[in-house]
């Protein structure tokens, strides 16, 4: 990530922003064209090569993405609902197999079946499904999540027993155990926002700050970083103009939360993210959302211009001196986004390559300047927080793991959905007494995205949803997403589909994950493919442990980083499936290795 | 702002002055105490204690910033002697106090070897016939660690990636390729072009130039900063500068331009093979531009000179050099006994070195006897020369280049760096790129005013009304420094009564920029806590170069700009040894020292010391001496590395001038 080129998107900034110039010039084709290019780079001072550089790093922007139609999710859940084959046959009768491209993970983990086309996103299990899609044009398919309000209202709950017949409509469940914060009915703007009129009378934003410390609210995308560090950092960083940025790239394959907030509670996150402005001292807000999620698109830039509209933000907001703007901006297809110095660069119209840190973006972020970056869960927590004092919100929770967290599940639940619990409530009680238990037999549980723990299901009772538990046990919180991986996928095919969601979305920069999530792939790939055969390839497992030891201490950021922990957990708790797959042990290294002579 | 130096490489740092607990701050190295530095990275710090070499690095190099892609630097540290230990790349993690580092656990060598074994699964591993075989930073860090074999099986690879001979200089071959975007980082950090980037993401991310071109159809400036930063063969020249087929390097300073680039010429014999920068010049860092890099060829051009030439019956002819010197000695002796000393004029040149131009000053003042010597440094600054004397008392630039890291705006009349000047155009465009306003006083469009924040685009030869108008904006604005003025300059009160009595309209009217740019500029310049000005011969060599200088001169002073870093006047000379020609006295009106050959005691004292009789009339100035020929009274001249007719004004009188065929 160049300091050059931070400054010289700067000079522009987001008023007319890099990124979003490049995606706009690809509206037309799915990728600028080159005289766009050379537009762009001769504007920004920047190069084409740069501009090339950073289009081509996308999947909506590359020229790969030219003329695409359709986009069918690949993500984890759909791959194990086992609903994307089937899917693509029927869409490959009906457009051109070249306009068929592919999205990880539209958010629809709960009903699977999951595509985009033109801009809105869908779910179809049947063929008559995708000619309503695409002959009638029905909207009622897709996604406008209709909530079932309070605790677990299976009335407007589709269980998968129905799926056949209620395809295609984007509903899932919404409930929680305790008492709701991040679910809790939301009243009219109106009121909702009278915190915000009362805290920019005050004009006191270290008592609001003070407020978050003793909530000790912990960020929810999946490190749980302690929030008020950010924001004091920021502010105390002495700078011409800082920024507060919500990460709302959910990428995590199963997660579906962000969307949920961001789509039904729009206004829990654009508070939390003006809140977090005027505490940290930055006038600008960005929200940062995934392509993937068209809607929540839709629904955040709508409540942004009801704020406007409303006078809540702008210049000198209500004469308190203090003066927000938020900037709404879609991402265009790249997992590492969700990575902070990643989406910061994105922002810039940068390569999104991960940055070293330190620096950290509280002190050195979008632009160079301080840039507190949150998740948008964390964010929407805000406003109880200020509301009811931080004191009350640490109330809640368990231990260092304050206030509630929300999970969502996948459609092996019977009753998949997005569920609030309290930080410590037993996970156990959540797929019980909210998912409803597995619709078939489940044989181990990926939690907290594709690089949390493989949670066998032996291990569900001991798990508390906190970061500690998780921790304790040797699996991740993350961001708590749930995938069930059902007793009948083959875990062999899991590693590879990680190993392979990891290459895929590798910004390439750090040698560890480059190359090492490749050949990961092609380990498990070999080792699958000939596993039939007598004499087939077997993995040594000497050379994996090597690869993941590698991939887990040489990896520039979480992604390599972290890939190892689910397949470990997979060779440990699974050592009985996998082992047609691994040379017998202490056998050596058997397979042909190739000589390095001429390097000596 | 970090300036462009890695700080892994600088020097011992001077901790005078610096707190007790920062002078005490330690951690463990390997077992052993050793001082950290606040702010240095754990490789700097390794790098202090242990020597140049601590630990592998692939993606790190001298002059670009940390950044973290290979891994293979990575180091083991803890909070206590027996751990628990974290793995961290050194290049980028800073240096804590008291915590504990190993850099050769058994750990940390098997990572560096597995990921070193990583990179080779996607190497061509054609050493033996590859350009930099013996000088390649891959095979150096996969012999140190260990390497024995591959154990991946045959994967995805791009070893089929073709390679790109298109460019004059630069080569490509992505097959060798290993992604630590050294090249993009040197094309961006070093030399600000931008013409490289990688390009995809993931395993296929590879590097390509402008919308992916080639080379030739590229941005490129044949800098050849990437060539010189790639650790393989993946980018090079067509001079293989990498290739150890040298018998030596000779390290020596470029003959173009005046920024005095440090230069490590190869060769092989007689033969020049190539040219690289060293990194650890003051001036260059590691950079230098294509002139000094690649612009070599010339040394033995068919079209040089390799005898003497004597001009018989209107033909050159070869000559031996006893010829030569016999008709020299004869000729020059003919005429200076028919006609005098001063029927004789000598031209020194700002491209040789000091002792050459001392002996040609000497020769005409001791030998011949008459103060004719002049040289181009007089041309094409002499009014930098006297401008700064007469206002600082001495001609010379008042800060270095390295400023400009200190400096927060920059002030550039009448010059174009970035292409006269490569390498300091190269640093100034990093810091305006970086956002230091940089204010433009040029009536054309350089390849820095897309970046300026002003440019002020006068007609030619207004200068001093421009710089009038904005000191009298200054004036205006309250921005002067009142305590420096007061501390360090004297005539501050008629300066501010001159400039007061000037007429804004008319000023405007001259210089025709609409006065709001001017007093806009004036403002950045005067409210900026250090600015630097640079200028060219866009300043002097008009009919009041002089005036221009002394104008920039009161500019810097009524702003408080001189005497500290990142401030001060900064001419950009034209060629290498320009300063060194004026030093060594060749110049019609000083001697060596800049002394006035008039003064009776400073001709004394050079007779004393040449032991000769020599003249107190000032010698002609160069177009004087057409001047004297045209009328007979100048009968010979003796040119030294001068291409007169190329360099001086009224290009018709000098071919006129007798002598010159």
């Amino acid at each position: 990530m160049s300091r050059n080129l931070s400054a010289l998107s700067y000079r522009k900034g987001l008023k007319q922003n890099l990124f979003e110039e490049l995606s706009q010039a690809a509206q037309s084709t799915g990728t600028p064209a080159g005289e766009d290019l050379e537009k762009l780079a001769r504007e920004f001072l920047i190069g084409t090569a740069n501009t090339f550089g950073s289009a081509t790093f996308y999947d909506f922007l590359k020229p790969d993405n030219k003329g695409k139609k359709v986009y069918v999710c690949n993500g984890s859940a759909c791959l194990t609902a086992g609903t994307q084959p089937g899917l693509v046959r029927a869409l490959e009768e009906r457009i051109p197999a070249e306009s068929i491209g592919h999205m990880c993970c539209l958010g629809r983990c709960h009903e699977n079946g999951a595509f985009q086309f033109d801009g809105r996103n869908y779910s179809a299990c049947s063929v008559a499904d995708l000619d309503r899609i695409f002959i009638g044009r029905d909207d009622s398919a897709a996604n406008e999540p209709v909530e079932a309000p309070g605790e677990n209202n299976s009335d407007a709950i589709f269980s998968p027993v129905e799926k056949e017949k209620t395809i295609g409509v984007g509903h899932y469940a919404v409930g929680s155990l305790g008492t709701p914060i991040l679910t809790a009915p939301f009243t009219d703007v109106k009121s909702w926002y009278a915190l915000w009129e009362a805290m920019l009378d005050s004009g006191n934003a270290g008592t609001a700050l003070a407020e978050v410390r003793s909530s000790g609210l912990r960020g929810r995308g999946g490190a749980g970083f302690p929030m008020h560090i950010k924001l004091e950092t920021c502010r105390n960083t002495v700078a011409r103009e800082r920024f507060v940025v919500c990460n709302a790239d959910e990428g995590d394959p199963g997660a579906y939360t962000d969307r949920y907030l961001m789509e039904q509670r729009p206004h829990a996150v654009l508070f939390g993210l003006m809140a977090a402005g005027w505490m940290a001292g930055a006038e600008t807000g960005v929200m940062y959302i995934r392509g993937e999620y068209p809607e929540s698109i839709k629904v955040i830039r709508q409540a942004v211009e009801e704020l406007k509209t409303s006078g809540l933000i702008g210049q000198n907001v209500r004469g308190s001196g203090f003066s927000f703007q938020i900037a709404v901006i879609a991402a265009q297809g790249a997992y590492i986004c969700g990575e902070e110095t990643a989406l910061l660069a994105s922002i810039e119209g940068q390569r999104p390559e991960v940055r070293v840190r330190p620096p950290f973006p509280a002190q050195e972020g979008l632009f160079r300047l301080p840039t507190v970056v949150n998740n948008v869960e964390t964010l929407a927590a805000l406003h109880r927080i200020l509301e009811n004092g931080g004191d009350a919100y640490a109330r809640t929770g368990r231990g260092r793991s304050t206030g509630t967290k929300l999970l969502s599940l996948d459609g092996h639940f019977r009753n998949p959905g997005v569920f609030e619990v309290e930080m410590g409530t037993p996970l156990k009680r959540v797929f019980d007494e909210l998912g409803g238990g597995f619709r078939h037999p489940v044989k181990a549980l990926h939690i907290g995205g594709p690089l949390g723990g493989l949670v066998p299901v032996s291990h569900i009772d001991r798990l508390l949803v906190d970061f500690e538990s998780f921790a304790e046990n040797g699996f991740l919180l993350g961001h708590a997403s749930v995938l069930c991986i059902p007793e009948s996928f083959p875990l062999i095919r899991y590693l590879e589909h990680l190993f392979q969601f990891t290459a895929h979305e590798s910004c390439g920069k750090c040698f560890p994950c480059r190359i090492g999530s490749v050949r990961g792939q092609e380990l498990m790939a070999k080792a699958s493919a000939e596993s039939g055969q007598p004499d087939g390839f077997r993995i040594n497992r000497e050379l994996l442990d090597d690869l993941l030891d590698t991939l887990e201490k040489g990896s520039l950021c979480a992604l390599g980083g972290g890939l190892p922990l689910p397949v470990r957990n997979a060779l440990q708790y699974f050592e009985s499936e996998l082992q047609l797959f691994f040379e017998a042990k202490n056998s050596g290294i058997k397979n042909e290795s190739r000589s390095l002579t001429p390097l000596l | 702002m970090t300036g462009p130096l890695h700080p892994a490489y600088h020097a011992e740092p001077n901790l005078a002055g610096k707190p007790a607990d920062v002078l005490t701050a330690q951690a463990w190295l390997n077992g052993k105490v050793a001082a950290i530095l606040p702010g240095e990275t754990i490789l700097a710090f390794l790098r202090r204690h242990m020597g140049p070499d601590p630990v592998p690095t692939l993606c790190d190099a001298p002059n670009l910033e940390p950044y973290g892609a290979c891994r293979v630097c990575s180091v083991e540290i803890g909070l206590r002697k027996d751990g628990p230990f974290r793995t961290v790349a050194s290049c980028h993690t800073p240096v804590t106090a008291n915590t504990w580092i190993y850099t050769d656990t058994a750990s940390v060598r098997k990572l560096r070897r597995n990921i070193v074994e990583l990179v080779l699964t996607d190497h061509p591993l054609d050493c033996l016939t590859c350009e930099v075989n013996g000088n390649c930073e891959l095979q150096d860090v996969a012999a140190r660690v260990g390497i024995r074999t591959v154990r991946y099986p045959d994967g995805a690879n791009h070893l089929d990636r073709a390679k790109d001979l298109s460019h004059a200089y630069m080569t490509t071959d992505l097959s060798k390729c290993i992604n630590c975007s050294r090249c993009v980082r040197a094309c961006d950090e070093v030399q600000g072009q931008f013409v490289l980037s990688m390009a995809g993401r993931g395993f296929d991310a590879r590097i390509v130039k402008g919308a992916d071109v080639s080379f030739a159809e590229s941005d490129c400036v044949c800098c050849g900063a990437c060539a010189q930063a790639c650790p393989t063969s993946a980018i090079s020249d067509i001079f293989q500068s990498k290739a150890i087929l040298a018998t030596a390097k000779t390290r020596t300073v470029c003959t173009y331009c005046g920024v005095g680039c440090n230069l490590e010429i190869s060769t092989a014999g007689p033969e020049i093979l190539s040219i690289q920068a060293p990194y650890d010049a003051e001036v260059n860092q590691g950079h230098t531009c294509l002139k000094g890099r690649y612009a070599f060829s010339f040394y033995d051009h068919p079209d040089r000179l390799r005898t003497p030439l004597l001009r018989k019956n209107g033909e050159l002819v070869p000559v031996s050099w006893e010829e030569a010197y016999a008709f020299l000695t004869a000729s020059l002796k003919r005429i200076r006994k028919e006609h005098g000393p001063d029927s004789i004029a000598g031209i020194s040149s700002a491209r040789c070195t000091n002792e050459e131009n001392y002996l040609m000053q000497k020769f005409l003042r001791a030998v011949i006897g008459t103060n004719n010597i002049d040289g181009c440094a007089r041309v094409c600054h002499s009014p930098t020369a006297l401008g700064m004397q007469r206002t600082f008392g001495t001609g010379a630039a008042t800060n270095s280049v390295e400023d400009l890291k200190y400096t927060q705006c920059i002030l550039i009349i009448g010059a174009n760096p970035t292409a006269a000047h490569p390498v300091t155009g190269a640093k100034i465009k990093q810091r305006v790129m970086k956002g230091v306003p940089l204010i433009v006083i040029d009536p054309r469009k350089t390849e820095l005013t897309p970046y300026a924040a002003h440019h002020l685009q006068l007609r030619p030869g207004t200068n001093v009304a421009i710089l009038n108008m904005m000191c009298l904006y200054i004036l205006d604005e309250g921005l002067v420094d009142r305590r420096f003025l007061d501390m360090r300059t004297e005539g501050f009160a008629e300066f501010e009564k001159s400039l007061q009595a000037l007429d804004l309209d008319q000023l405007e009217k001259i210089h025709g920029v609409p006065r709001e740019q001017v007093r806009a500029a004036a403002i950045c310049y005067a409210s900026a806590t250090a600015a630097m000005s640079f200028h060219g011969l866009g300043v002097t060599e008009h009919l009041q170069g002089t005036f221009t200088v002394m104008q920039i001169a009161d500019l810097a002073m009524i702003t408080g700009n001189i005497g500290r870093k990142g401030v001060g006047v900064n001419p950009l000379r034209g060629q290498n040894n320009v300063q060194g020609l004026a030093d060594m006295g060749a110049q019609p009106h000083q001697g060596a020292g800049y002394l006035d050959v008039t003064k009776p005691e400073v001709h004394a004292q050079y007779e004393k010391f040449y032991g000769a009789s020599l003249s107190r009339e000032i010698g002609y100035k160069i177009p004087e001496m057409y001047d004297a020929a045209l009328e007979g009274k100048l009968k010979a001249m003796w040119v030294m590395g001068e291409d007169l007719l190329q360099t001086d004004p009224n290009t018709k009188k000098s071919w006129q001038s007798p002598g010159i065929p």
